[in-house]
């Protein structure tokens, strides 16, 4: 490792190709540590990865002074804004992939003028960006832009690159790659996450990995795994029967694109397993679009929709209150003979009443509390109550601004840690869990696959309708 | 580290200055209470680190506290040290050769800190690093001030000729390493010297002190002796001076600590540091001086490519001949409005001649050598007869304004840079810009009647023995017979026509005076004989002795005019 360690702190624009678990974070952290009395500029793509690489650095005593871990999009955002007539980019919310796009394309421009170039030189004396297989096109010309002026190392895993829909391409490793950044001589290889829990499986990966990359198949039944054929309703099962086990559990649905099957498993597995929503948060920002801008009866209705969204039990349990409240236009509904929930009843006229969020907040509290209703969708739920709390303290022009705030906040200190998880590759990719179950091989093409297999560091289960995959390669 | 502007609101003496600093070296002139100082110390309070700056209301303009004084000083070539993302790499400003200050620096901008002094009636300082993105401003600290490097050398520069923190000698010195470590071991060696040889007298003391103080129940956990304090003989690096053999250099001339301080101060400057000198000159023999400023200016080569600056004001025309044109600067303050002024390099050999003139208040423009000449005899015998009282006395000086097609040019610039200005020509050609013209722009301008040269007018003026001794002055044995046939050509005679220099046996039945003194005159005007400053004042010794036999002549009113216009 030493030697992968000083190659990439002498490097001047290479790149570094690190399979899953084979210490990529190890080594960049102790590549930094290398350059002592210089500052190293760190970047990557999730805040998650942020923090980790922080800990790292910080576990292994570099000083503080020798490095700034950061997002792309984060770093980009301060440069920015910092010359938002030269970026021509002036908005400090970006939100939707073009106004991400737009800001990677501003700071690139900036990073073109002589000034700062000179800023940039004065900060800097380097430059590593980890999960560079993440890179959209344009984050990528931003990144080239900086290897014009400082030692730039681009680390990450081809075969870890799968990514959600976007205006901005991602970028191609071959193609963009290669051409651009030297390879490493050396290489990691080693699969260091396994070795103190499970070596065998490990090394099993590690032929996995060689056997995606040749394009044969994967046969799992002789596989050190626990390998079940997937039938109408063992999902279910297999995912109650982890519950026992101990550590963290992460089931992976091959939906990829949407969140719906996700959704629908956790609110099954009642609330032993949560539903996680993606970074960009699009629900929680609907959800406080739509209960801001519903007044009278339909802050109700939209209450209860949205407390629908995160638990079970509530769309059956309420569907009354909620019918009355429907129907009674803008004047207020009757409840005088209803038997059950009428402190919830209660509560929801109030919040259509007024105009104070803090009745939503007293209502949704009532809602958590109806027994037999599980909480699947924790994220969303207590982001949202986050929400109106910052909201009602002042400071936000309105409630989406405020979930917005708090939602970025979040991004700071990083995803909560639940303890079981259902999510799907792209939202879990980078992240590490004892014991990963995969929910339906057979549909993952070859770098969800990978991903998937590799989440777990204790044990892996693998569902599939064969025991011998044949992963589809993307083209 | 480089100045391009300085605005200054309310400070001292000014009340509003914005001067857009264009050279690396600045000498800066203008009558005293011009604000000169004030400009000093304002640039100097906003860039140095100090922070123990202490204000009163008397630093406000007319002591008015109602509102604040504001300093803004706009500085490029930076320092790497300051523009990183974690200082101000976020709050650069950008400066246009053309436009100036710009919000963010574009293409072909210099990045620039705009750093503003900001003290409100609470007389408390703020430093500020401002642009339009952050209107608030972001502190600057003294560390950070620092690193501008930006020095004052006043008459007191004993302290720069320690190691103290923030000297030019600790800074040229650079990384002082465990310099503290020694100096403490150094005390601790002083005192243990002293307690070795310590007289008995103050040994036999501390023995009875110990007896008193025993006797009131005060008993020693060792025993007392003599001993020095450390606390009282602790060498500071501010103890550790530069030292001539064993004398401090503190104690010789103010001139050579001054030049020992700027030698360092100007290697500093080559990295990037910023001079401020208040009367370069001080205490300095005028070789030194001139040697001084030659040093300080960076060599033609090095103008675009040193990164320091520095600005000096001066009262002595030695930093003004040996200064590039365009590096001196005139300062003028009306009603609380200061304006500096950049000279152009069409007054370069004005600068080189007639240095003097930029240090005064009036100036006469001569159309050439012979009126300087002229006027300058004219001014010593005034002086004479006036208990010294002449053209210095007022602030005024003659000057060479090059020939009729130059000197209302020279006058019109001059007045244009707030000198008062007069312009004394000749008469026999019309001269541009035209004499409506020059007047038009406030300058009095003195031609003599009758469309005649200085030489004629003169000539015609004068009674016929100061004409004869012009003659004879004019004329030596190597050239009499040339001019004096230069005279006769004038009159269309022969040469060989006038053999001996004596103009009453010129006259005649056919040649009358008027003719005669014409004809010397002119032949005096165009073959030059007086066209050089010391053929010129001997001409105005004849005069000035004749004036008062000559009261109604238009050689005298106009003169006399010229003397009220001076002594105005």
């Amino acid at each position: 490792m030493s030697t992968v360690i000083q190659q990439l702190a002498a490097a001047k624009r290479a790149f570094l190709v690190a399979a899953a678990g084979c210490g990529k974070t190890q080594a960049i952290a102790c590549a930094v540590a290398e350059s002592v009395g210089e500052r190293q500029l760190i970047l990557t793509h999730t805040h998650a990865g942020v923090h980790s690489l922080r800990k790292r650095l910080r576990s292994l005593g570099v000083p503080r002074k020798q490095y700034e871990v950061e997002t792309i999009a984060g770093w980009s955002l301060r440069l920015a804004l910092a010359y938002p007539v030269r970026s021509g980019f002036g908005n400090p919310k970006p939100q939707t992939s073009t106004e991400w796009t737009q800001l990677y394309v501003g700071a690139t421009q900036l990073l073109s003028l002589p000034f700062m170039q000179d800023v940039i030189q004065a900060t800097y004396a380097g430059v590593y960006v980890d999960e560079y297989q993440d890179c959209t096109q344009t984050q990528h010309r931003l990144i080239l832009a900086l290897a014009q002026l400082l030692p730039c190392r681009v680390l990450g895993d081809p075969l870890q690159g799968i990514f959600g829909f976007g205006n901005d391409t991602i970028i191609d490793w071959d193609a963009d790659v290669r051409s651009e950044f030297d390879a490493l001589p050396s290489t990691l290889d080693t699969p260091w996450r396994w070795q103190a829990h499970n070596q065998r499986l490990g090394e099993w990966l590690s032929e996995v990995r060689t056997l995606i990359e040749a394009g044969q198949p994967i046969d799992l039944d002789q596989a050190p795994i626990c390998w079940l054929r997937s039938t109408e309703n063992n999902q279910r099962r297999i995912c109650f029967d982890k519950i026992r086990a101990a550590g963290t559990v992460i089931a992976i649905h091959p939906e990829n694109h949407h969140a719906h099957g996700c959704h629908k498993l956790a609110s099954q597995l009642r609330g032993n397993y949560h539903s996680i929503e993606e970074m960009e948060a699009k629900a929680l920002m609907k959800w406080a679009r739509q209960i801001e801008l519903a007044h009278t009866n339909e802050r109700a209705v939209a209450t209860i929709d949205f407390a629908s969204e995160c638990m079970t039990q509530v769309s059956t349990q309420l569907r009354g209150i909620k019918d009355k409240f429907s129907a009674s236009g803008t004047s207020t509904p009757d409840f005088s003979r209803i038997r059950k929930h009428e402190a919830i009843a209660a509560a929801l006229v109030s919040a259509s009443r007024s105009d104070d969020l803090a009745d939503v907040v007293n209502a949704l509290r009532l809602i958590r509390e109806i027994g037999d209703a599980y909480l699947y969708r924790a994220d969303l739920w207590y982001e949202m109550l986050r929400s109106i709390k910052a909201y009602l303290a002042g400071g936000f022009s309105s409630l989406p601004d405020a979930a917005w705030h708090v939602r970025t906040q979040a991004r700071f200190s990083g995803r909560r840690d639940f303890q079981r998880i259902v999510s799907r590759t792209l939202l879990v990719k980078g992240l590490e869990f004892d014991h990963a179950i995969v929910l339906d091989a057979d549909n993952m093409d070859t770098k969800n696959l990978y991903v998937a297999l590799t989440r777990g560091s204790k044990s892996l289960t693998v569902l599939s309708q064969e025991p011998v995959l044949n992963p589809w390669r993307e083209e | 580290m480089q100045i391009r502007q300085v605005t200054i609101s309310r400070f001292r003496g000014i009340c509003h200055l914005q001067w857009k600093v264009n050279s690396p070296t600045v000498c800066l002139i203008g009558p005293n209470d011009s604000t000169k100082t004030t400009l000093l110390d304002a640039i100097d309070y906003t860039l140095s680190s100090r922070w123990n700056l202490t204000f009163s209301d008397t630093d406000f303009y007319q002591g008015d506290t109602s509102e604040p004084i504001e300093i803004t000083v706009v500085v490029g070539q930076l320092p790497e040290s300051l523009i990183g993302l974690d200082k101000f790499g976020e709050h650069l400003q950008g400066w246009n050769k053309q436009s100036g200050l710009v919000d963010e620096p574009g293409p072909d901008d210099e990045a620039v800190l705009v750093i503003r002094l900001r003290v409100t009636a609470s007389l408390e300082p703020e430093w500020m690093v401002i642009n339009e993105r952050t209107p608030d401003g972001v502190r600057i600290s003294s560390r950070h001030r620092e690193l501008l490097g930006v020095s004052r050398i006043g008459s007191y520069v004993d302290r720069e000729l320690s190691w103290s923190r923030g000297t030019s000698l600790s800074k040229f010195t650079g990384d002082m390493g465990s310099l503290s470590e020694i100096l403490a071991k150094a005390s601790r060696t002083a005192s243990q010297a002293v307690a070795q040889d310590t007289l008995p007298e103050l040994h036999s003391a501390s023995e009875r002190i110990q007896e008193v103080v025993g006797r009131l129940g005060v008993k020693p956990r060792q025993e007392f002796r003599p001993a020095l304090d450390l606390h009282s003989i602790s060498v500071g690096v501010g103890g550790l001076a530069l030292h001539d053999g064993n004398i401090p250099l503190r104690q010789s001339g103010l001139g050579s600590r001054k030049l020992v301080v700027l030698g360092l101060q100007k290697e500093l400057t080559k990295q990037g540091a910023v001079l401020l000198i208040d009367e370069i000159e001080h205490g300095l023999e005028p070789h030194r001086l001139r040697q001084l400023v030659r040093t300080v200016r960076p060599a033609a080569a090095e103008v675009g490519a040193t990164n320091g600056q520095t600005i000096f004001t001066t009262h002595s025309t030695i930093p003004i001949v040996e200064s590039c044109v365009t590096d001196i600067h005139l300062v003028r303050a009306t009603d609380g409005t200061t304006k500096i002024i950049q000279l152009d390099s069409d007054l370069q050999s004005l600068v080189r001649t007639v240095p003097e003139a930029f240090l005064a208040h009036k100036l006469i423009v001569c159309e050439g050598k012979t009126e300087v000449g002229v006027l300058r005899a004219l001014d010593r015998v005034w002086a004479q007869n006036n208990n010294g009282i002449g053209f210095a006395y007022y602030g005024a000086v003659a000057v060479d304004g090059g020939g009729c097609s130059k000197a209302p040019g020279v006058a019109k610039k001059l007045k244009s840079l707030g000198y008062d200005v007069l312009l004394l020509v000749d008469s026999d050609a019309p001269i541009t810009p035209s004499k409506d013209e020059v007047e038009q722009a406030g300058i009095p301008v003195i031609q003599w009647a009758g469309d005649v040269n200085t030489e004629t007018r003169v000539c015609l003026d004068l009674p016929l023995e100061a004409v004869q001794e012009i003659l004879d002055t004019a004329i030596a044995p190597d050239n009499q017979q040339s001019r004096l046939d230069t005279i006769a050509g004038n009159l269309g005679l022969r040469t060989g026509s006038f053999a001996e220099p004596l103009i009453r046996n010129w006259i005649s039945a056919d040649l009358d005076e008027g003719q005669l003194r014409r004809a010397i005159g002119t032949s005096a005007h165009t073959k030059s004989w007086f066209k050089n400053i010391t053929y010129g004042e001997a001409l105005g010794e004849i005069v000035a002795k004749q004036l008062e036999t000559i009261p109604d002549s238009d050689l005298a009113k106009k003169l006399a005019a010229l003397k009220t216009w001076v002594t105005s």
